[in-house]
């Protein structure tokens, strides 16, 4: 059994058990409350349902999941990019507000070019220019979407 | 024949611009293995949004029915399947391309497609006024019903189980009341979060769920599409396209059956194009003479044809539910119900009486399509072989850009761009271990008119829940429901009954 397989369930499980807290420790009137309690305590038994199944299965059993892909543990090569591909995203987002969507996405598509090791600065430079110019011109320009600027550009 | 019906054509004409570019983009992300039309939507769900509702939803449709054909071309040219529904076509397309007859089997694949699309679009724009005149009669008891029952068939025919695809179901309805509540105004889920007292915004998750949950896939596994497998010889050309033209119109009964297996699976929620193309494929077999049924994993074009032709006639079987009832039949119809959600315009029977010439003119513009298909399909078939070589570490960083300014676009709160990197994470641990996604996501949508149909029904019931069980269309959706949960482990008990 590994720990992915928990995840899921155990997300579902403190989400139902802190709207069935949130409803009976605040004044909720008794249909609204009645209504999510009718929604989460199936989401209770049923993510308790699936963790006890995940830890009476069969350790030595290696259950088929996306794709047909075995249930093993990640490589430490695969956990490292995801790691530093989880950061690099978490930073752009952080940094978007001050940095703007043109060098806070430029340098999110730099540094995720290089985790998935590709190291040809002038594919690299290319494909960041040509993303951010559609982005642009398409996004900002021809739908008027309003992209975050940033302290920098004011 | 209402006078919407020609509204609609003239409004689909109006923009019909979009139906290229929309197949071509389609074709295109469908070409490249991993993506598929759910993920091309979630991120062209800004552009869609921007638009105005019919342009949106008519680029929309355009890219569903192009991604459909368009998986197929690295499913035949590298035996890798873009998605689940274009496995067939690599188990029988594949043979095909390695015996020198890869350009045929495209041609096959096109037609097919083409001819599926063109029933598909038939049937919708036939049944759809039908059904619509009966979902009028629905009464929000009628309506949450319905919400219940599309959950629980997507549950029962999930990959990983009933107990996953509930719990899924009911987390998305859950989720959805995160926020004010409806009726008595009070904030339900919301942490103290002054961004969730909206509730969770929709188009964020559902970018996460299925686009950025598809990057983090990929950031882990990146596929290895380097390989050549393609002969020297295998050159694609147009006479082999058109000998798979010859071939399909000289198979009607194939073609005709499964556009209309794919016309049926579509419409119901969560089967999608990957169980219309199996059981297809399965007909197809069934009805195949003992010396034709040898040929059957070898390279079968009957096989192919099947598949095929349902793969894009579920577009306009899912389309039918969706304009009709405002139940998505699949994660690619949960982003045009999103796009229909954002302009405002009404969800359910309502669609066709006040809006009747948007809703026929996203049916009509699947006709369109089709013509798109076959044209656009013939040309890119020549190119189809490079596009499924594209390195996927290409493709993640501008997915994952577009993902972004996807969940940021419709309000401009940073929040949601973390939202959507939140469900993306969720995404990925749900697919890596089989929870349906659009179970999820269909709670998710949904959740608010289920709530609002729920209270309104007890309203009319004088607040007992007996309501919900004494109207006849409540009581034919709960017998329904019954049947579906009930008879496959009934059968699968006799079955083990009779072995033993």
């Amino acid at each position: 059994m590994t720990f992915s397989k928990l995840i899921f369930p155990i997300f579902g499980l403190a989400v139902a058990l802190y709207m069935i807290t949130e409803q009976m420790i605040g004044s909720y009137t008794t249909k609204s409350m009645y209504y999510t309690f009718g929604l989460a305590i199936p989401v209770v038994v049923l993510s308790l349902v699936q963790i006890y199944k995940e830890f009476v299965a069969n350790p030595a059993n290696n259950s088929e999941t996306r794709d047909g892909e075995t249930d093993q543990k990640m490589s430490s090569e695969a956990r490292t990019r995801f790691l530093a591909f989880i950061a690099t995203t978490s930073i752009c987002i952080v940094a978007l507000p001050y940095l703007g969507y043109i060098i806070s996405f430029s340098a999110f598509m730099v540094s995720t070019f290089l985790i998935m090791k590709m190291r040809k600065p002038v594919k690299i430079a290319a494909l960041v220019i040509g993303t951010m110019s559609v982005v642009h011109f398409l996004f900002v320009v021809w739908l008027g979407t309003s992209l975050p600027k940033g302290s920098v550009w004011g | 024949m209402p006078e919407a019906v020609f509204d609609g054509l003239y409004l689909m004409l109006n923009h019909i611009w979009l139906v290229p570019i929309g197949v071509f983009m389609g074709i295109c992300v469908g070409a490249m293995p991993g993506l598929s039309s759910s993920n091309s939507l979630a991120i062209l769900l800004p552009v869609m949004i921007a638009l105005p509702p019919e342009q949106g939803l008519i680029l929309g449709v355009a890219v569903y029915s192009g991604a459909e054909m368009g998986n197929s071309f690295p499913a035949i040219t590298l035996r890798i399947p873009g998605t689940a529904a274009s496995a067939v076509t690599a188990i029988e397309g594949y043979p095909l391309m390695q015996s020198g007859k890869g350009a045929m089997a495209l041609g096959i694949c096109i037609l097919a497609s083409t001819l599926g699309a063109l029933i598909g679009g038939t049937a919708s724009i036939l049944a759809a006024p039908l059904i619509s005149t009966v979902a009028l009669k629905f009464s929000p008891i009628e309506i949450a019903v319905v919400i219940l029952f599309g959950i629980t068939v997507i549950a029962m025919i999930s990959a990983g189980g009933m107990v996953k695809g509930l719990m899924a179901g009911f987390l998305g309805l859950l989720l959805a009341t995160v926020g004010t509540d409806p009726v008595y105004g009070q904030f339900r889920g919301t942490l103290g979060l002054v961004d969730l007292f909206d509730g969770l915004t929709v188009i964020a998750v559902l970018v996460g769920l299925l686009g950025f949950s598809e990057v983090l896939h990929y950031v882990i596994n990146p596929s290895s599409t380097d390989e050549t497998n393609a002969k020297a010889g295998n050159i694609i050309n147009i006479r082999g396209i058109i000998e798979g033209f010859v071939l399909v119109l000289k198979r009607p009964v194939e073609w005709i059956r499964s556009s209309f297996i794919g016309l049926i699976l579509g419409a119901i929620p969560g089967a999608g194009a990957s169980v219309a193309s199996f059981i297809a494929y399965q007909q197809s077999m069934s009805f195949a003479s003992p010396e034709n049924r040898k040929k059957y994993g070898k390279g079968s074009t009957d096989g192919l044809i099947a598949a095929d032709s349902a793969n894009n006639a579920v577009v306009g079987g899912s389309l039918v539910p969706l304009l009709t009832l405002g139940i998505p039949g699949s994660a690619s119809m949960a982003v045009l119900l999103v796009v229909m959600g954002y302009h405002g315009l009404p969800v359910g029977p309502t669609l066709f009486s006040q809006y009747g010439e948007i809703a026929y003119s996203v049916l009509w513009s699947q006709f369109a399509g089709a013509f798109f298909i076959l044209i656009m399909g013939t040309l890119l078939a020549y190119v189809a072989f490079y596009a499924a070589r594209i390195n996927i570490a290409v493709i993640i960083p501008i997915i994952s850009v577009m993902c972004m300014i996807g969940a940021f676009a419709k309000s401009g709160s940073l929040f949601d761009i973390g939202v959507m990197f939140a469900f993306g994470l969720i995404g990925y641990y749900m697919k890596k271990n089989n929870y349906p996604v659009i179970a999820l996501l269909l709670g998710l949508i949904l959740g608010g008119l289920f709530e609002a149909s729920f209270f309104r029904g007890l309203l009319i019931g004088f607040d007992s829940p007996l309501v919900f069980f004494e109207r006849p269309i409540a009581q034919i959706l709960w017998a329904l429901l019954l049947v579906t949960l009930l008879v496959p482990p009934l059968f699968r008990c006799l079955k083990r009954r009779n072995a033993t």
